[in-house]
This record gives C-alpha cells, sequence and structure tokens, in this order.
C-alpha cells in the first residue's frame, strides 16, 4: 500500500491494464453470451468507461470496475439469444499421427457434442466452467470476476460436470 | 454404494477434483466409480477447447480511436493552457479593477464641471487632479483630490474624497475641498461631511455652513460660512487673514505664474480677494494694498517681487 498508487490516466498503466484483463473479460462476456462481436464490443466500452473514469478508479480496483461495467452492460442488452459457443478446432496432437482415422473421427464427434452441452448448461455454470477449463483461471479469481464467493465457483463446477455427464449420457460410453 | 455418490453428496467434489485438489484416497476411492471414466473425457476434452482468437493490439487500437480525443483533455498539457489563461484573465481583471478615471486642470486652466457615475457632481477648479476608479466605483465611492474642488453629492453609500491632508466623508451633501500644496479648507454648504485628519487622526463634523482650513500647520481652524457657492465659482478667490504665500499660490494656479520674490515677506496675513480672469487686476487688489510692488515679466508668466 505504501507503493505510490497506479494513475490508469497514465497511458503506460491503461495498455498493462487492457493487456493483462482484455481476453479473460472478452471471453467471460462471450461465456455468458455467446455472441463474439457482442462480447468484444462490450468489453471494448467498457475499457473506454475505465479510461473516462482513470481518476476515480484506482489501479487494483479496476479489475472489479471493469467486471461490473462488462456485466451490467450486457444485462442491459436485449435477451440473448440461444448461446451457440464456437471454440477453436482443437490443436492437432503430436501422436496423432498414430492415431486411426475413426478414432481422430470419434474425438471430434464427442467434442462437438460436449461444445453442444456445455452450450446448454446454465449460464452460470458455463461461465465458471469455461473460465476454469480454457482459461485456466482458478476458482478464486473466478470468484472475483463473477462476484461470487469461492464456495459458490465449487458447487457451480460440480454441476456442471454433472449435468454435461447427464446430457452426454450414452455417448460417454466407448 | 457410497462412493458413487460422493460427487453428488459433496457439491465442491469435483470442483476440487478438477483442480487436483482431492487426497489420494477420494482419488482412489473416486477412480473406482463408474463415472470416473466419463467425467475424465468431459474434463480432458474440455481442457483442449480454445476460446476464439483474440487479436489484443486490434482491440486496443480500436479503443484508442475512441478515446483519442480524451486523451487530450486528461494529459497534463492542457493544464498549462489553463493556467496560462487563468493568470492572463486574471491580470486583466486586476488592471480592470484598478483602472482609473482622471480628470486634470492644469494652472491657469478652466473650471470644470463634472458628473460622476453616480450622479454626483463635482466643479474642479484650476490646476486640480481629481482621481478615481473606473469600474465599479459606485459600491465604493471614493475619489483622490489634490487641488480644488466642490462636490455636490448624490445620496447613497458613503462618499470620501482623499487628499494628503486626510479624508473627508459624506452621506450626501454639498461641500468644498480645498487641498492646495500647503494649506486645506473645507467647507460644508449643505448636509453634513466628516473630515478625518490624515496625521493627527483627528475628525471633525462639519454641518452646514461650517468651515475648516489647515495652514502649514496641523492646526485646524474653524471658521464660519455664509455662502451657498464657494467664491470660486464665482471666478474670484476670498481670503480671510491668509498668508501671503497662500494668496500667492492661488494666483499661480489661477493664471499660472510664479512668483519670485527675494525680501518680502510671504508670512503676513492678508485678507481680499482677487477676480479669476484679470491678472492686473488681481495682481494690483492684492499686492497694492499690502504695500507690495510688483513687476510683470514680458511673457506674464513671472512676477518679481521685492
Amino acid at each position: 500500500m505504501s507503493k505510490q498508487k497506479k494513475s490508469l490516466c497514465e497511458e503506460h498503466n491503461f495498455d498493462a491494464l487492457f493487456n493483462t484483463y482484455y481476453e479473460t473479460a472478452r471471453n467471460y462476456i462471450y461465456y455468458k453470451c455467446g455472441n463474439l462481436q457482442q462480447a468484444e464490443d462490450i468489453v471494448q466500452d467498457a475499457f473506454i468507461k475505465v479510461w473516462k473514469r482513470c481518476a476515480d478508479v484506482i489501479y487494483e480496483k479496476a479489475r472489479s470496475f471493469l467486471y461490473t461495467i462488462c456485466n451490467n452492460a450486457l444485462r442491459n442488452e436485449f435477451d440473448h439469444q440461444k448461446v451457440v459457443l464456437k471454440h477453436e478446432a482443437t490443436l492437432v496432437k503430436d501422436d496423432r499421427d498414430d492415431e486411426s482415422p475413426d478414432f481422430i473421427l470419434e474425438v471430434e464427434d464427442f467434442r462437438k457434442k460436449l461444445e453442444t452441452a456445455i452450450a446448454n448448461l446454465s449460464d452460470k455454470e458455463r461461465e465458471v466452467f469455461l473460465l476454469s477449463r480454457i482459461d485456466k483461471k482458478s476458482y478464486k479469481e473466478i470468484a472475483e470476476i463473477t462476484n461470487i464467493s469461492v464456495k459458490a465457483v465449487e458447487r457451480r463446477m460440480s454441476n456442471a460436470f454433472i449435468n454435461l455427464r447427464d446430457a452426454l449420457g450414452d455417448h460417454l460410453k466407448f | 454404494m457410497s462412493n458413487k455418490n460422493i460427487y453428488e453428496s459433496d457439491p465442491s467434489f469435483l470442483a476440487r477434483w478438477a483442480e487436483n485438489k482431492l487426497t489420494a484416497e477420494e482419488v482412489q476411492a473416486f477412480e473406482k466409480t463408474e463415472a470416473y471414466q466419463e467425467f475424465l473425457r468431459i474434463d480432458q476434452t474440455a481442457l483442449e477447447l480454445k476460446a476464439p482468437p483474440v487479436d489484443k493490439a486490434a482491440a486496443l487500437q480500436k479503443i484508442k480511436e475512441k478515446i483519442h480525443f480524451k486523451k487530450k483533455v486528461i494529459s497534463f498539457k492542457p493544464y498549462w493552457y489553463a493556467a496560462a489563461a487563468s493568470v492572463v484573465v486574471l491580470l486583466g481583471l486586476f488592471s480592470l479593477f484598478n483602472a482609473t478615471t482622471s480628470y486634470t486642470i492644469p494652472n491657469g486652466g478652466e473650471h470644470l464641471a463634472i458628473v460622476l457615475p453616480d450622479g454626483s457632481k463635482v466643479q474642479l477648479n484650476a490646476g486640480s487632479e481629481l482621481t478615481h476608479k473606473r469600474f465599479f466605483w459606485k459600491n465604493n465611492r471614493t475619489l483622490h483630490l489634490k487641488g480644488e474642488g466642490y462636490f455636490e453629492v448624490e445620496k447613497g453609500q458613503t462618499f470620501t474624497v482623499e487628499t494628503d491632508f486626510g479624508n473627508v466623508s459624506v452621506l450626501g451633501t454639498k461641500f468644498n475641498v480645498k487641498a492646495r500644496k500647503n494649506n486645506f479648507d473645507l467647507h460644508c454648504f449643505e448636509g453634513a461631511v466628516r473630515f478625518d485628519q490624515k496625521d493627527t487622526g483627528a475628525s471633525k463634523v462639519l454641518y452646514k455652513d461650517d468651515a475648516i482650513s489647515i495652514t502649514n500647520n496641523t492646526t485646524i481652524k474653524e471658521e464660519k460660512t455664509t455662502k451657498n457657492v464657494p467664491n470660486w465659482m464665482q471666478q474670484i478667490s476670498i481670503f480671510k487673514e491668509q498668508p501671503l504665500q497662500t494668496v500667492l499660490e492661488e494666483l499661480s494656479v489661477q493664471y499660472n505664474v510664479s512668483f519670485e520674490t527675494k525680501t518680502t515677506d510671504v508670512t503676513r496675513l492678508f485678507s481680499g480677494s482677487f477676480v479669476h480672469n484679470n491678472l492686473d487686476i488681481a495682481l494690483k487688489t492684492t499686492l497694492t494694498p499690502m504695500g507690495i510692488s510688483f513687476t510683470l515679466s514680458k511673457d506674464k508668466k513671472t512676477v518679481y517681487l521685492p
């Protein structure tokens, strides 16, 4: 605390904030609304709001301020359409050459089904599940982003697993 | 069978498993369950999912384009412009508030009638200078006078005439102030005025027909006047037991002449008058009764006395 406070009005501090949190914030909003363009617009607008209030916002508090703005912005937009998440194609694994084409197809097929199942999760479960699995955020970090307790994050995470298993059902059997 | 549902009965179980936070025993027990393989497959597949690619640089660029104009407001430079502009404005206001209007009548000049911003009237005698603030004068009616002036003051805030001898303040009245080099005369013709002497701090209130004079020293001499307007406004100067020096000074003021004396005693007292429109007559009426002969230079600027 004794350190001199970083002012967000200084460009390099603002840039640092942007580089640290833009991607997570965008993904978070994307997981909620399923519209990449909308997510990017919301988060970029949120950063502009942070900039406009740079004199009022302490650097350390900017992160939660940012997520709050994003959440409110999304809530204010019209009911978003059914979430359809598109994930980048899984990276080709080095050992893939050894696997049969059938197996590759199977894996690809399962991945699509999982994506659908994730999209059908409730917003609350989906955002926690994906922030953890894709963005590799700890439950503590997710709790900060979503503004809920760590216990609640863990509960949502567990429920997400259970609901995904239920949704995938027979597809899980080899 | 109780193990089968552990991930359902413990709301944090699967969450902790996903983060590798289960104890070895918990993991062992969990791995034996039917569901384990299924959860593992979900988890492993999910871990390979990727969010759509992000172009941070482009996004930041986009933001900066939108906030570019804001940046200028926030950067430090404008504060300097604002500070500089403020200084200019302040200096301007300062000089505005301190601007003065001044009326100067040289020796030998005409009398001048002035109407002040509040409607008060001033008649200025020759060889006089009157100064007052140009703006907002009505809020603080203060004048500075060197020389002689007759004032008809409109009712209102305190009206003050500052002289080198002291201040004369009134509320609404008619009075004459004479503050020459060596003598001071104050005649009140209507209402009441207050005089605060500069050096002694003495103060005196004059009512209608009261007059005071100060000559050379600081003693205030009280008199009475019966006139309605000062003599000088009727083109005449009247003296009553005044030192000759005072009379000569007034002559210098009215005719713009200078006196050169050698042995003449200028402290002798004089009672009498002189007119303002004829130098010869004025000199004769003042000097001849005193038994003083005089010579006037050709350009009528210098009077030689014995």
